[in-house]
């Protein structure tokens, strides 16, 4: 740890990921002195080692290349700084079992997106999907009439537009303004700071394949995805060489990933790190002030080394731990008792609406070999589904157009399509009669196959719901002590209406594409299958969702203070120098991926912040 | 996995520098006319070279492909280390049968196949073809566990969602980057490209240049 201990920060940030990342940045280059404490490990000198994890891993998941190693059977309970993995979650068995999952889960569906505690949070692996919201996500109430909580006035498209030119540039963003103009009211005063990424055989085909479908009155279209991805070297990173991997690594950094954030903001010479160093207890002065935060460290072996408090009434504090470990610091911090239910929570709506986008993935063959496993996992979308009247009475999606073919559909592909092809096995279903083959049978057969797989991704808006509520575990705790995340989530029907709609418009493509769906079926006991309600045949079907990591809400925004837990600034209503930043200040999920909206919040916040200190 | 401290790879090539510089002390004459070291001879080599044929014909990719000239991966070896580990006796009975036949390679295996009676050969040939297609060593013992009569046997049309998962463990990262089934896909690992951008809105180079051997003579233009 630097010496921390004399000093006087100007502002002090809770986690390093991509918000508390760019807004040390962004306020370092404007000379003002700066802390961060990350709950994890540093940042690499290189990525070999968890390349090297990676090439390791048996279960090449998203957290695999990262630490703690919890690819080992480690028990929650004694990691200093846990978090939710995609094992844990993926095993009908595990997901409420506290032994295995870090996150206690009361919720009647499990919520199954993961983030990671080490430099840089959840964005290091990323899939880099750089979407803006649309005009009317920012007003649901007023357009459509859903009793959603509202975005501030001063939050809507417009009064970001900007905002979102500046996120794009600062992270590098490679799109096309035109391919994006889908909707009449979205403006772009300037293009992309990159060309859009190519798009692949698999986007191409289907391209061709839909021109002229419609659905609710809209034309579909395939549209090149705007993403932290690199078509031009740019900002000294090499340009994208399709290594097929942006989750769980990219091998040479051509998607953007927050460690670089920390390390422009270390080189301005006036941020400091603190890391694996826990944030224990926000600490108020007596006229409700944020007068200091306590902390917890740990060293390598993952033993508590030690304890401190940092910071003073003067100094501006940042929460920005993600909408999981935000609301739980909050709630770890009683002021003496006095504030059972947290500091900053006076609305009653802290650690409240937790959303994702809950995700229909069908998969299937193409009539032809479109050949996936290269490029970007993925490189298109379709986004003309994203807003229209329908909103009224169910949730809208995009479609992601996947690269990867069966990968994470079957749960690590090209293994088990491979080794249901040698070892007579069938849990791909693409081997009825149990073949075991070998030499050019085996050649021929598995190429028929993996050249043909494809996958799309239908991610839905999640309607905001209190019930799903982010709170502390009084039985759990981990390493260190402090009470586990507990989590109770759900989906409301008007969201699985709209998961209705993904697997009514999924089949409606896959017959246009003439392709031959593969999509599994959940048994009914399946913790994340959902029955949906009745179609057009009178039907009722049975459909598998999956997180999509966008962890959402829980310290949502807005003009009313005892509707909402921060103001337009993200600044928190109750604490004058306390702000609380990342995708958990949404009021309402849309259907973007969240990452570029949160970056544009950030910088907006990082220039407030700043002229206050100005003025101070 | 084994650790490599940047220490110690730091003081190793100090160690050779020092070496290489004291016997230039001691010795004037030049560098290369010095006796090269002794490197004791392979026991293994010809049941490696064996192996590598067998391999040839379990996996149905090209020889000239699994054991490169120039081969920075070794897979050949690593793959036979893991097989002889697993069932030395059957391996040896196995490559016994293969070099000793006279009928063709996939015919010698369908021969092998019939008459080993206590499906020791076919499930330890299992394991030498997965290694080489996915870099990641599935045991005999769990392959003939999870065989024929699946726990939950899948009916194709109602499509039951419970998996027949067996547990592969990666060989080494060298197995991982260097494993077959990526060239049966045309494509390359996940996570291991050399390829430039852009290439994925083309279409890839035929099936056969993944596979098959390099023709030494490559197709002339048309001379018309």
């Amino acid at each position: 740890m630097n010496d921390t201990s004399q000093k006087h920060y100007d502002v002090i940030i809770v986690g390093s990921g991509i918000a508390g990342g760019l807004v040390a940045l962004r306020l370092g280059q404007s000379k003002k002195r700066v802390l961060v404490l990350e709950a994890g490990e540093p940042v690499p000198t290189n990525i070999n080692a968890e390349m090297d994890r990676f090439y390791r891993a048996d279960a090449k998941v998203p957290e695999s290349p990262y630490t703690p190693d919890l690819m080992k059977d480690l028990d929650p309970s004694k990691v200093a700084a846990g978090r939710p993995t995609v094992l844990s979650l993926s095993n009908s068995e595990d997901w409420r079992d506290p032994s295995k999952s870090y996150m206690i889960q009361t919720g009647t569906l499990p919520f199954s997106s993961t983030y990671e505690r080490t430099a840089g949070g959840t964005s290091v692996h990323w899939l880099g999907t750089c979407l803006r919201l649309l005009p009317n996500d920012f007003r649901m109430k007023d357009k459509y009439q859903r009793d959603w909580a509202e975005w501030p006035k001063g939050i809507n498209y417009a009064t970001l537009e900007d905002w979102y030119h500046k996120a794009e540039d600062e992270i590098g963003v490679s799109g096309s303004k035109d391919e994006q103009s889908y909707d009449k009211e979205m403006f772009f005063s300037k293009d992309y700071p990159m060309p859009a990424i190519p798009k692949s055989l698999i986007d191409q085909f289907i391209e061709t394949a839909i021109r002229g479908m419609k659905l609710g009155g809209k034309d579909l279209k395939v549209r090149s995805t705007p993403a932290a991805r690199n078509s031009q070297p740019f900002k000294q990173r090499r340009t994208c060489a399709g290594n097929t991997n942006c989750i769980p690594i990219c091998p040479i950094q051509a998607k953007y990933d927050p460690t670089i954030t920390l390390r422009d903001a270390e080189a301005t010479g006036n941020v400091d790190f603190c890391y694996r160093t826990v944030a224990k207890e926000i600490c108020l002065t007596e006229n409700g002030r944020i007068d200091h935060i306590e902390y917890l460290q740990y060293g390598k072996d993952g033993k508590q080394s030690g304890s401190g408090k940092i910071g003073d009434s003067k100094t501006i504090f940042v929460i920005a731990c993600n909408a999981i470990e935000t609301p739980r610091l909050l709630r770890m911090s009683k002021a003496n008792g006095k504030m059972p239910e947290g500091v900053a929570n006076s609305s009653g709506q802290v650690g409240r609406n937790l959303m994702d986008h809950p995700m229909y993935v069908p998969w299937g063959l193409l009539p032809q070999s479109k050949f996936p496993y290269r490029g970007p996992l993925s490189t298109s979308g379709i986004e003309d589904l994203r807003d229209g009247e329908f909103r009224k009475e169910r949730a809208s999606f995009r479609i992601e157009i996947g690269n990867e073919g069966w990968n994470f559909a079957v749960g690590g592909d090209p293994n088990i399509t491979t080794v249901d092809l040698v070892n007579g096995l069938n849990n791909s279903l693409v081997n009825p009669n149990y073949d075991a083959l070998f030499g050019d049978a085996l050649v021929t057969r598995l190429r028929n196959v993996l050249t043909r797989q494809f996958r799309l991704g239908f991610l839905v808006e999640q309607e905001p719901d209190e019930k799903n509520c982010v709170t502390l575990s009084e039985k759990h705790t981990d390493g260190l002590g402090l009470p586990r995340p507990e989590v109770y989530y759900s989906l409301s029907d008007y969201t699985i209406r709209g998961l209705a709609a993904a697997k009514k418009t999924a089949d409606d493509i896959f017959a246009r594409l003439n392709a031959t769906e593969y999509t599994r079926i959940p048994d009914k006991d399946d913790p994340t299958a959902i029955e949906l309600p009745p179609n057009e045949a009178g039907r009722r079907e049975r459909i598998r969702f999956m997180g999509a990591g966008h962890i959402i809400g829980t310290y949502r925004m807005g003009d009313d203070p005892k509707k909402s837990v921060v103001n337009a600034d993200q600044r928190s209503w109750d604490h004058k120098n306390l702000y609380l930043i990342g995708t958990g200040v949404f009021p309402t999920s849309a259907t973007a991926n969240p990452t570029l909206t949160l970056a544009a919040l950030c910088l907006r916040t990082a220039e407030k912040i700043n002229n206050e200190l100005v003025k101070a | 996995m084994t650790e490599i401290s940047r220490r110690g790879l730091i003081t190793g090539a100090t160690a050779a520098a020092t070496a290489a510089f004291g016997s230039m002390l001691i010795s004037p004459s030049p560098l290369f006319a010095q006796p090269s070291p002794k490197v004791a001879a392979d026991p293994d080599k010809d049941a490696k070279a064996q192996f590598a044929k067998l391999s040839e014909a379990l996996t149905g990719i090209d020889l000239s492909i699994l054991t490169p000239n120039v081969d920075p991966f070794g897979s050949n070896g690593e793959i036979y280390r893991r097989a002889k580990e697993a069932k030395a006796d059957t391996l040896r009975t196995i490559l016994d049968k293969f070099i000793g036949s006279a009928g063709t390679p996939a015919k010698t295996i369908t021969e092998i196949l019939a008459e080993d009676k206590d499906e020791s050969a076919k499930f330890l040939m299992r394991s030498i073809i997965l290694a080489w297609y996915l870099g990641a060593w599935y045991a005999p013992v769990d392959l003939k566990t999870n065989s024929y009569k699946p726990r939950n046997t899948y009916d194709s049309t109602r499509r039951y969602s419970r998996e027949v998962l067996i547990p592969g463990k990666v060989i080494s990262p060298n197995a991982y980057t260097n494993s077959m089934v990526w060239r049966v896909a045309q494509a390359h690992p996940m996570g291991y490209s050399n390829l430039q951008f852009g290439y994925w809105g083309q279409e890839p180079p035929v099936a056969e240049m993944f596979t098959k051997p390099l023709p030494l003579d490559p197709p002339k233009p048309d001379s018309k």
